[in-house]
C-alpha cells in the first residue's frame, strides 16, 4: 500500500472542525425558517384551495339566481340538501353522511340529472349519471357503483318532481 | 542513445498529476477525500432539510408571497360574489309552496318561520261541452304577491259552473258572487290564482282546489300579515 500523501491528511484535518462549525451555524437559521415557510405554504396552499371552491360555488350560485331552473346543493359531509331556486332555499332536508371512502368517488362540483325513473310501486329515483342515485329507502338501484342518498318518502317526492332530467346538483366540497 | 531516452522521459509531463494520482490510485487518500467533499458539503445538506434541490428559500419565500396574494384576491371575489347574492333578496321574507306535500313555508333566507299545510290543485281535468278544458293545478314557478285582499268575494268562473253540469250565467250574474268562502284574507298572484281560506278544512294537507292555495283561518291570518305586496312566491 502507498503512502497517502501528508497534506491530504493535513488538509482534512484542517477543514473538518471548520466546516463542521460553519455547518451547525448556517443551518440552524435557513432551517427554521424553511420549516416555517413550509408550514405557511401548505396553509396557504389549503387556505386558497378552499376558496377557489367556494367561489365556484358562488359562481354556480350567481349562474342560477337568474336562470328559471332549480337545483340542489348537497354536503355529503354534513350530510345536508336544500332544493334552491333563483338561490332562495325551497327545501331543507338531510341524509345520511357519506363515508370518506364515498366523497373520495364523488369530486365536489355539479352534477346534472341523467334520468328519473319511477316504478309501478311509485318507488323514486333521480340518477346523476355514475357517481350519485337520490332515491327513497325502499327503491332497488340499478346503479350499485354509485353513491345513493337515501331521502324519506315526502322529501324524494318534492325533489323528483321538481327537477328535469338535465337539472343540477352542487356537490359541496 | 541513452541521453535521448533520458532526455524524452524527463522531458515527458507526468500522465496524472501527483495530487490526482494520489486520490485515484490510493484507496484511504480515495476514502478522506471522499469523506472531506461530504463534510463541506454538509451545511449545504443542513440547510435543505429536505430532499436536495427543491428550491432555495428565496423561492420558498416567493411562493408564500404568492399564495398570500391569491388567497386574497380569492377572498375578495367570494365576499363580493356573497353581497351580490345577498342584494338578489334572499334576506327577505318569501313564501314556498310544496305541491307534492301541499305544505306552505314562510321562509326568510335559510330559516323556516313557519309551516302551513295547505291544499293545492288537484291536478285534474274538466271538459267543458263548448269544447273548452280546465286543468286544475297549482301555477309552478315564481310569482309575486300582487295584491291583498280582506273579506274577498269569489267570482265563480265558468268551470264551477260546468262541474256541477249548470249553466253558464251572465259574466255579471249576481250569482257569480259568493262571500264568505275564501276565508278573511286573500293574497293575489295572478291570473285569478290566490292564496286563501277555505271552508273545506277537514281537506287540508290534499291536493283538491282548483289551483290556488287554501289553508286555514288562524294560517292565513299569519300569512297575510307576512307576507307584502312584492313578497316573492315559489310553487314547484
Amino acid at each position: 500500500m502507498k503512502r497517502i500523501p501528508h497534506y491530504i491528511v493535513v488538509c482534512a484535518l484542517l477543514f473538518l472542525p471548520l466546516n463542521l462549525a460553519r455547518a451547525e451555524g448556517d443551518a440552524r437559521e435557513p432551517a427554521a425558517e424553511r420549516t416555517r415557510l413550509d408550514a405557511r405554504r401548505q396553509e396557504l396552499e389549503a387556505r386558497a384551495l378552499k376558496l377557489s371552491q367556494e367561489r365556484d360555488f358562488l359562481l354556480f350560485e350567481k349562474e342560477f339566481a337568474v336562470i328559471d331552473s332549480k337545483y340542489l346543493v348537497l354536503d355529503p359531509v354534513s350530510g345536508r340538501g336544500q332544493l334552491k331556486y333563483r338561490a332562495r332555499v325551497l327545501l331543507d332536508f338531510s341524509f345520511a353522511a357519506a363515508s370518506k371512502k364515498e366523497r373520495q368517488a364523488l369530486p365536489p362540483g355539479p352534477l346534472s340529472v341523467t334520468k328519473k325513473r319511477e316504478d309501478a310501486k311509485k318507488r323514486l329515483e333521480l340518477v346523476f349519471g355514475p357517481l350519485l342515485v337520490l332515491s327513497s329507502k325502499d327503491a332497488a338501484t340499478q346503479d350499485p357503483a354509485a353513491m345513493r342518498i337515501v331521502l324519506s318518502g315526502k322529501e324524494i317526492r318534492s325533489v323528483f318532481f321538481a327537477l328535469e332530467k338535465g337539472s343540477m346538483a352542487y356537490i359541496l366540497p | 542513445m541513452m541521453d535521448a531516452l533520458h532526455t524524452s522521459r524527463t522531458e515527458r509531463p507526468p500522465a496524472i498529476p501527483s495530487l490526482c494520482r494520489a486520490l485515484f490510485c490510493n484507496p484511504l487518500a480515495r476514502f478522506l477525500a471522499m469523506l472531506l467533499l461530504l463534510v463541506s458539503a454538509f451545511p449545504v445538506l443542513a440547510a435543505a432539510e429536505g430532499p436536495l434541490f427543491i428550491g432555495t428559500i428565496d423561492q420558498l419565500r416567493a411562493e408564500v408571497a404568492d399564495l398570500e396574494t391569491k388567497a386574497a384576491v380569492l377572498e375578495t371575489q367570494n365576499a363580493g360574489l356573497r353581497n351580490m347574492l345577498r342584494s338578489m333578496g334572499s334576506e327577505e321574507i318569501y313564501l314556498v309552496v310544496d305541491t307534492e306535500n301541499n305544505r306552505l313555508f314562510i321562509r326568510r333566507g335559510d330559516k323556516v318561520l313557519r309551516t302551513v299545510v295547505v291544499s293545492t290543485g288537484s291536478r285534474m281535468l274538466v271538459k267543458g261541452e263548448d269544447g273548452r278544458d280546465w286543468f286544475f293545478e297549482s301555477p309552478a314557478g315564481s310569482l309575486t304577491v300582487l295584491g291583498k285582499e280582506r273579506n274577498p268575494v269569489w267570482i265563480r268562473p265558468d268551470w264551477s259552473y260546468v262541474e256541477e253540469n249548470m249553466p253558464i250565467p251572465d259574466t255579471h250574474d249576481p250569482d257569480r258572487f259568493v262571500r264568505d268562502v275564501l276565508g278573511k284574507y286573500a293574497l293575489l298572484l295572478g291570473n285569478g290564482y290566490k292564496i286563501h281560506g277555505t271552508i273545506f278544512k277537514n281537506l287540508l294537507g290534499t291536493p283538491v282546489t282548483h289551483g290556488c292555495v287554501t289553508m286555514d283561518d288562524e294560517d292565513l291570518a299569519i300569512v297575510y300579515k307576512a307576507a307584502a305586496v312584492g313578497t316573492r312566491v315559489y310553487i314547484y
